[in-house]
């Protein structure tokens, strides 16, 4: 009897909000911790019953003639590597365009009726004996 | 028939068996019954020190609720879980300060072992509480032992005090954060 006065007084004694809040957190850590132990002896039961089947089928997978599996001719993706950087063209590597004289040109076609109208420097070349384009 | 002892060994035994094969609700009743009582026998193993006492018993019912194993009777698995629990402390401890814990490694191989009782940390605690009874005002006392021991309401104080109810519920409320410090105060000296 006198024990339990003990207890009784000691539990209301030391019980604070602190204490009720540890009460709450330990009984949560300790049934986390429960439910940690059924799944590793549930794994540590399972795991060997695998292992067995595992083991028996094995030499069946070995012995089956495997048939050689039809060639697919997939696409292949060319490697990063193996792909050709072309270098840029730079300026200077082009053969410079030739320039020439109206003489030059009309000269180009001396067997046609051509001629160059329009103001200087922008003028077009124009073949008079060129079929006319209907209109309509 | 069964004996007491029997059906108290029994009841240990289904727990424990319980606990042991991870049953949730075997460990909620593990705790209800176990808490305060840990919580107690810590007090005494952490000197005192409140806060010591709590984080060692949180990492009590951890280890409990891992390593439980089959007892067969309730003071063996009462012992078990004291050696849980004071291991938890003495690992709390060096973790928190590993120096002081050199040192008093180092306190304990100089001086010569002193055996100690398996239920010394239970009498102690039981010895303190009896220390600090003493000590207080017979009236304060008499208040606490018709509360505690002889299970009368607050109302029947009220009547055998000539106070309100409230002012019962106040006055014990006082003396038990007397007694608690003077507790405390008692279990930090060596």
């Amino acid at each position: 009897m006198k024990r339990h006065f003990h207890n009784d007084l000691l539990k209301e004694t030391f019980a604070d909000g602190e204490l009720e809040a540890l009460r709450e957190t330990t009984l949560n850590r300790g049934l986390a911790a429960m439910r940690t132990k059924r799944r590793l002896r549930r794994l540590r039961t399972g795991a060997p019953a695998s292992v067995v089947v595992l083991l028996m089928a094995a030499p069946l997978y070995w012995r089956t003639p495997i048939a050689p599996a039809p060639a697919i001719s997939a696409p292949k993706m060319a490697s990063i590597s193996s792909l050709k950087i072309y270098p840029a063209v730079k300026a200077a590597d082009v053969a410079p365009v030739p320039t020439i004289s109206d003489k030059e040109l009309l000269a180009l076609y001396a067997n046609r009726s051509v001629g160059l109208l329009g103001k200087p420097g922008q003028q077009k070349l124009v073949f008079f004996d060129a079929p006319v384009k209907s209109v309509n | 028939m069964t004996a007491p002892h029997d059906a108290g060994a029994n009841a240990t035994a289904a727990l424990t068996r319980r606990l042991a094969a991870g049953d949730e609700e075997a460990f909620r009743e593990f705790h209800e019954q176990y808490f305060n009582r840990l919580h107690q026998f810590l007090l005494v193993v952490a000197y005192g020190k409140e806060h010591e006492a709590r984080e060692a018993l949180q990492e009590t019912l951890v280890r409990v609720a891992r390593h439980a194993r089959v007892f067969e009777d309730e003071a063996t698995f009462w012992c078990w879980l004291k050696t849980v629990a004071r291991n938890a402390a003495r690992d709390a401890g060096r973790k928190r300060t590993r120096y002081t814990a050199l040192l008093q490694a180092f306190a304990h191989f100089t001086r010569p072992a002193v055996p100690s009782a398996p239920d010394a940390d239970d009498d102690r605690l039981t010895a303190v509480i009896e220390e600090c009874l003493a000590e207080i005002d017979p009236n304060d006392r008499a208040l606490l032992q018709g509360k505690y021991l002889m299970g009368a309401t607050v109302q029947e104080l009220s009547v055998r005090e000539g106070l309100t109810p409230k002012a019962v519920e106040s006055r014990l409320l006082r003396l038990r954060r007397q007694l608690r410090e003077r507790v405390l105060t008692k279990l930090r000296q060596p």
